[in-house]
């Protein structure tokens, strides 16, 4: 058993910044334009049995977000307050693959953990375990994003920062670094280094003031440069678990008498479940992310298992997706995404495998029941990776409605050194069509 | 790095074994960070995006409506003038092709004032359905367009002017409505711009959604693809997208009833998106270089994302005017004689479109949705 104040902070401030990037979210207009207003949407396929919230629906959500994370903020009807959160917070997540963002997931895990926690129990000690269990998956956070970069596009050509940092070359102060290539590289390998490392700082004692000033510059400088939301802010907070309970117990000093820590007394042991529980959680966080090791090619490319694996800010791959279907009476038409789709549900399915896959089937299912027409769907599609040029993304005369998203390799996705230019597709073209089924 | 923290390191190289792999990570990359800089010319070459916006505001954009308004003030004259018999209906036909071209030069602008007042659909969507404009004809009265733009604008101007060698003072009449709708469109535009909209958006230098630069190069890439690759080309050949409907629809071409120009306007708005990407002017006909994205893609450097992408688009630009110029007027019957050929000079067109619309965005860093993003 062990003082338990800096899960009580985590609790805090975690809860804070959810009730912050809730307010955020819908001040923004996002429930509207994210959840309400688009026509179809991309659930994960694991949980597209879950129904599309309407109106109502949506209100409920984002008011159980919200009463949830008062809740964690103040530890009252704690259980039940973050299960409201963590049920209606991924609900929402899952909803559209459009959406996804590491740190969601990284919200959703926090806020299941916080669940089974003591973290709303100040006056009492808490079990090891369930500090350790924090330090573990916010070590992790850090440590599996920072392997993730140690890839040839992020450590040999600096990308895809060559190309984002010169755009910042207008920011007082610092953009002038921006214009060299060197800065380019500079941040690449600072920021695997501090990724990989940061977990070891944290955990030492001579290191971890220190360290966490960098943490905080690294993290306040990603917020200035990239639009990656409250992602920075989140890292901020919980890496203070690291700290030992006294600087915590400091820390809420500083407050009014009602936000101090209260004393608390050892009570209580660790639940055997628990322990069960979180050999359980640890083997599966650390297994998951590289479940792209079963999958060939180039993972970038391919996005076979890229998901819920830390992955962040590698990449910059835009792409332009033409969507063609064809009926029994073989006249092809060309599909206007805008009629279907927003223009962030575009951007992203262009560039992502399985929500091509995706969004053919349901064009397949919406066709049937609107129209009462059997179509098939194929794309022309594509896209540049980390700076290279432009080549052809999947084989564009394959029917992408009659594939289903599994867990299979994506064997649709044409190889990232089979190049095909734009400019060689036009005679290719006649060729490809001429030996597909399409 | 200073002292302190190599005296830490030294220190914790006696204490704890798991920072050994640390130490060793840092001084390989500091050794690759000196490489890096010294392995690769890194002049560091600075781009500034507010030159650009005031390059592209002050000497491409506001004169080019300008010239677009002056353009449909002398137009509405030269059909006052018809009206009343001082010039004649060859005037009016010079003058709406030089309307027509000057039009060309604005098109890619496409988003604020022009957005806000429905400019571009206003003044130019073909094909016109002319039961509708015989309709509006005979009715006399005036009801400014709402949703349905194809008898209106231009297009309209062409049919009444082009179809017939004499006009009744009905036809005359609606002429005049619809120049003067000309005139009030382009005027407002053009004062949005010179009175208010230039300052705000010289001001928005950022590369966030809503921003000038990505508003400006969102209706670049949106009205390159869809109203010149496919409306002015496309179409008429008979392609939507890639698919190729066997046979040409030629009363689908931009100036139909002229039937003298397409070309020529085809290829002044290649010319017009040729200028605007590499930023360059004319003052009294004689072409100015200016910052242009062109400028943004060399100051990158030497890869495949920078200058040399830059190569590329300037190389299928040429090829593309090229390749437009051997097109024949009138457009109409070459689209259905030399079907073939028509379409290799389209296929040169598209190519464009994937080299601006996914390589050139995805070097210059602009933020096309409004959304929090982590890379993915």
């Amino acid at each position: 058993m062990t003082d338990g104040a800096p899960i009580f902070t985590l609790r805090r401030l975690f809860g804070l910044i959810v009730l912050f990037s809730t307010i955020r979210f819908i001040y923004y207009g996002w429930v509207d334009c994210q959840i309400l207003s688009p026509i179809i949407t991309f659930p994960f396929e694991e949980f597209d049995f879950l129904p599309r919230p309407n109106y109502l629906g949506t209100c409920f959500l984002f008011l159980g977000m919200l009463l949830g994370g008062l809740s964690i903020v103040t530890g009252r009807l704690f259980k039940l307050g973050c299960t409201l959160f963590f049920v209606c917070f991924t609900y929402v997540e899952l909803l559209d693959k459009t959406n996804y963002l590491n740190h969601y997931y990284f919200v959703s895990l926090l806020s299941f953990l916080l669940i089974f926690s003591s973290a709303h129990q100040e006056k009492y000690s808490i079990p090891k375990i369930q500090l350790n269990l924090f330090k573990f998956i916010i070590g992790l956070v850090y440590f599996l994003a920072g392997i993730a970069k140690l890839n040839q596009d992020w450590l040999i050509d600096a990308q895809p920062l060559a190309m984002w940092l010169p755009a910042h070359a207008e920011l007082p102060i610092i953009g002038w670094l921006f214009k060299y290539k060197t800065t380019a590289y500079l941040f690449s390998w600072g920021g695997a280094l501090f990724d990989i490392t940061a977990p070891f700082f944290l955990l030492s004692k001579h290191f971890r003031k220190w360290f966490y000033g960098i943490l905080v510059i690294f993290h306040i400088l990603t917020w200035i440069l990239f639009p990656i939301g409250i992602f920075p802010w989140v890292m901020i907070c919980c890496a203070t678990i690291f700290f030992p309970a006294e600087v915590h117990r400091k820390f809420w000093n500083i407050f009014p008498e009602a936000l101090k820590l209260p004393k608390f007394s050892h009570q209580g042991s660790s639940h055997f479940l628990y322990k069960s529980f979180s050999i359980f959680f640890i083997v599966i966080q650390i297994v998951f992310p590289f479940r792209y090791l079963m999958y060939p090619g180039n993972l970038f490319w391919h996005e076979s298992g890229y998901r819920f694996s830390w992955r962040v800010m590698l990449m910059e791959k835009p792409a332009w997706a033409k969507f063609y279907i064809k009926d029994s009476n073989g006249i092809e038409e060309e599909i206007i995404l805008s009629d279907w789709l927003t223009r962030s549900q575009i951007k992203m399915m262009s560039s992502q495998p399985d929500m091509l896959v995706q969004f053919s089937r349901i064009l397949k299912d919406k066709y049937l029941e609107i129209q009462g027409r059997d179509i098939k769907v194929r794309a022309e599609v594509w896209a540049s990776l980390n700076g290279r040029r432009s080549q052809l993304f999947i084989e564009p005369f394959t029917d992408l409605s009659a594939l289903k998203n599994t867990w299979a390799e994506r064997d649709y996705v044409l190889p990232l050194d089979s190049v095909i230019s734009p400019l060689e597709y036009k005679n290719l073209e006649p060729i490809f069509r001429k030996q597909s089924k399409w | 790095m200073n002292m302190d923290v190599l005296n830490q390191f030294n220190m914790f190289n006696t204490g704890r074994n798991i920072f050994r792999p640390v130490l060793f990570l840092a001084i390989i990359s500091s050794f690759l960070f000196y490489s890096c800089g010294n392995g690769t010319d890194d002049s560091g070459s600075a781009f500034e995006r507010s030159e650009l916006l005031e390059n592209y505001c002050d000497n491409i954009i506001i004169p080019g409506y300008h010239n677009f308004n002056e353009a449909t003030i002398q137009l509405h004259d030269i059909v006052s003038d018809y009206a009343d018999g001082s010039s004649s209906l060859y005037d009016c036909r010079e003058e709406l092709q030089s309307t027509w071209m000057s039009w060309q030069r604005v098109s890619p602008f496409g988003f604020g004032p022009a957005y806000n007042n429905l400019l571009n659909v206003t003044v130019n969507t073909y094909p016109v359905d002319i039961a509708q404009i015989e309709l509006d004809i005979e009715n006399g009265s005036w009801n400014p367009p709402v949703s349905e733009f194809d008898h209106f604008g231009l297009p309209a101007i062409d049919y009444i002017l082009n179809y017939k060698n004499q006009h009744t003072d009905e036809e005359i009449n609606r002429l005049l409505m619809l120049t003067n709708q000309l005139v009030a469109l382009s005027t407002e535009v053009y004062n949005d711009w010179e009175q208010s909209y230039a300052d705000d958006f010289k001001s928005s230098t950022g590369t966030e959604l809503g921003s000038s630069l990505s508003s400006l190069l969102n209706a670049f890439n949106q009205i390159y693809e869809q109203n010149v690759r496919k409306q002015k080309l496309g179409l008429p050949v008979g392609i939507s997208g890639s698919i190729d409907i066997g046979y040409s629809l030629p009363e689908n071409v931009e100036a139909y009833y002229a039937n003298t120009y397409s070309i020529e306007l085809l290829y002044e708005a290649l010319i017009a998106f040729e200028d605007l990407y590499n930023g360059d002017y004319y003052i009294n006909g004689v072409k100015i270089e200016g910052v242009g994205l062109d400028d943004y893609l060399i100051t990158l450097g030497e890869y495949d994302y920078g200058s040399a992408l830059n190569d590329d688009i300037l190389s299928q630009l040429a090829s593309s005017k090229s390749a437009v110029l051997t097109l024949q007027n009138p457009l109409s019957d070459y689209v259905v004689n030399n079907r073939s050929d028509a379409i290799d000079v389209y296929l040169e067109l598209q190519a464009l479109v994937v080299l601006w619309k996914v390589d050139m965005m995805g070097s210059l860093g602009v933020d096309i949705i409004y959304q929090d993003n982590d890379g993915d």
